[in-house]
């Protein structure tokens, strides 16, 4: 089999996380911070190492990782938690249904108003036309890093330093980029980061993370147990604790921690210079054919490639290469605003995405397999 | 014994590595309930001597602790 939906999630796992995960349950897996015993601490201490390696990897701070389950409900705590009331919120005109959701959501109940801001142009002209979307009131901005059909990277170190000069909370959600492209919090003024483990990460499915930055929010969205105060009704004002009520995932956790320690050790430079160079080469074959339409920016150099048949809908395409054992995902991506931006139309698109453990064989078998799908639909 | 008491696990976990760098040997220990304020909390135990270096070197971390 030949996987290519690695923007969805990345498979295989690296062998280090399999073992990690496999070990820690059968030998070690105590609930972390709720009791005296052994195993107890020893969980504490698993998830203690990986918001150490975590804050090193983003250049944050320890205690302002916050574990969640994947992406989406961090960007929903985030995007909650530091909300205000009757306020103007401003995201990009590509984001995800986790981003855009929650927002929509928050101003319906509210009284808060959101607009999009244009994400084409130079970091300048993308500058500018934040620039032009915002109001007296405008207190957040969210957006993707690299979008999710990957025709577009914004500069969020540009965003950020306007965002840090007008006060404005800035919360980046990093799905498609944690992992490829090098992200400080802090020089890139980001407030919450908001990362999946399971993507570039490379670590299991079940745990995801905010890193908080320079602000604190004010609001809880759970509430529940967190193995202190117990007599207090109300949650820790102080982070993690604050957004971390229940048991946290601590298997998922242990093997996110094992796939950061691969990734320092491979460096995040070989990976995206793997990915980019596959990423290339398929984009030069889908090129070469006039039958294939391709969503993708000039200066867009990443992992994720979009792109259609003409004609046959992509998820009679997706459903084709399925049959030749290959996986790409179809349809819309949860992004209907990138969709509509860039008119897939009813179709959506096939989308491609790569991942380190991809070979220029598996791209070949990719384009083979298309051409043999146009030639057998008589294209 | 003396024990410093923190406001919850992973700030334990925090002042304990601090401490360590320091060339401190502490521990973890979780604290009876009859001398936490509402139940369940966290602290780290050190030899009573060096209590004046541990003071010191919290407040030049900046570690906030609940008491000593």
């Amino acid at each position: 089999m030949i996987y290519l939906d690695n923007a969805a999630t990345t498979f295989p796992k690296p062998n280090c996380v399999n073992e990690a995960m496999y070990n820690f349950v059968k030998h070690e897996c105590g609930n972390a911070g709720r009791s005296s015993h052994k195993l107890s601490a020893i969980s504490s201490e698993k998830i203690f190492e990986t918001r150490e390696l975590i804050a090193n990897f983003f250049n944050g701070d320890m205690e302002n990782v916050v574990f969640t389950l994947n992406t989406t409900y961090a960007l929903n705590f985030a995007i909650k938690s530091l909300a205000i009331d009757n306020s103007h919120i401003l995201l990009s005109d590509i984001e995800h249904n986790s981003v855009l959701r929650p927002i929509y959501s928050l101003c319906k109940n509210n009284n808060c108003i959101y607009d999009t801001f244009d994400s084409d142009g130079t970091n300048e002209q993308i500058i500018n036309n934040i620039k032009k979307k915002i109001k007296k009131n405008t207190k957040m901005l969210v957006c993707t890093h690299a979008s999710n059909v990957g025709c577009r990277k914004l500069p969020i170190k540009e965003i950020g330093s306007f965002c840090r000069e007008n006060q404005i909370i800035f919360i980046v959600d990093a799905a498609q980029s944690a992992g490829i492209y090098d992200i400080d919090v802090k020089q890139m003024g980001i407030n919450a980061l908001c990362v999946p483990g399971h993507k570039g990460l490379y670590g299991p499915q079940g745990v995801g993370f905010i890193l908080f930055n320079e602000i604190i929010p004010k609001k809880t969205i759970i509430e529940g147990g967190t193995g202190i105060d117990s007599f207090n009704q109300n949650m820790p004002e102080y982070l993690p604790e604050m957004h971390e009520a229940g048991t946290m995932p601590t298997p998922s956790i242990v093997g996110l921690s094992a796939s950061l320690k691969w990734i320092n050790t491979l460096t995040i430079d070989k990976i995206r210079n793997h990915e980019e160079t596959l990423y290339k080469l398929l984009l030069d074959l889908l090129k070469t054919n006039e039958k294939i339409k391709i969503y993708a920016m000039n200066d867009y150099n990443g992992n994720t490639l979009m792109f259609n048949i003409n004609n046959i809908s992509s998820q009679k395409v997706a459903s084709q290469l399925d049959n030749l054992n290959i996986c790409v995902r179809d349809g819309f991506h949860c992004s209907p605003l990138a969709h509509r931006k860039l008119s897939t139309g009813k179709n959506g698109a096939i989308r491609v995405g790569i991942s380190i453990f991809n070979t220029k064989l598996d791209i070949y078998s990719l384009y083979d397999a298309l051409m043999e799908i146009i030639i057998s639909n008589k294209i | 014994m003396c024990i410093i008491s923190l406001k919850s696990n992973t700030y334990a976990q925090k002042v304990r590595n601090i401490l360590r760098n320091y060339g401190m040997n502490v521990e973890i220990i979780r604290l009876e309930p009859q001398k936490t304020k509402h139940g369940c909390s966290y602290g780290i135990s050190f030899q009573c001597e060096r209590l004046y270096y541990v003071k010191t070197i919290l407040n030049q971390n900046n570690i906030d602790y609940v008491e000593i």
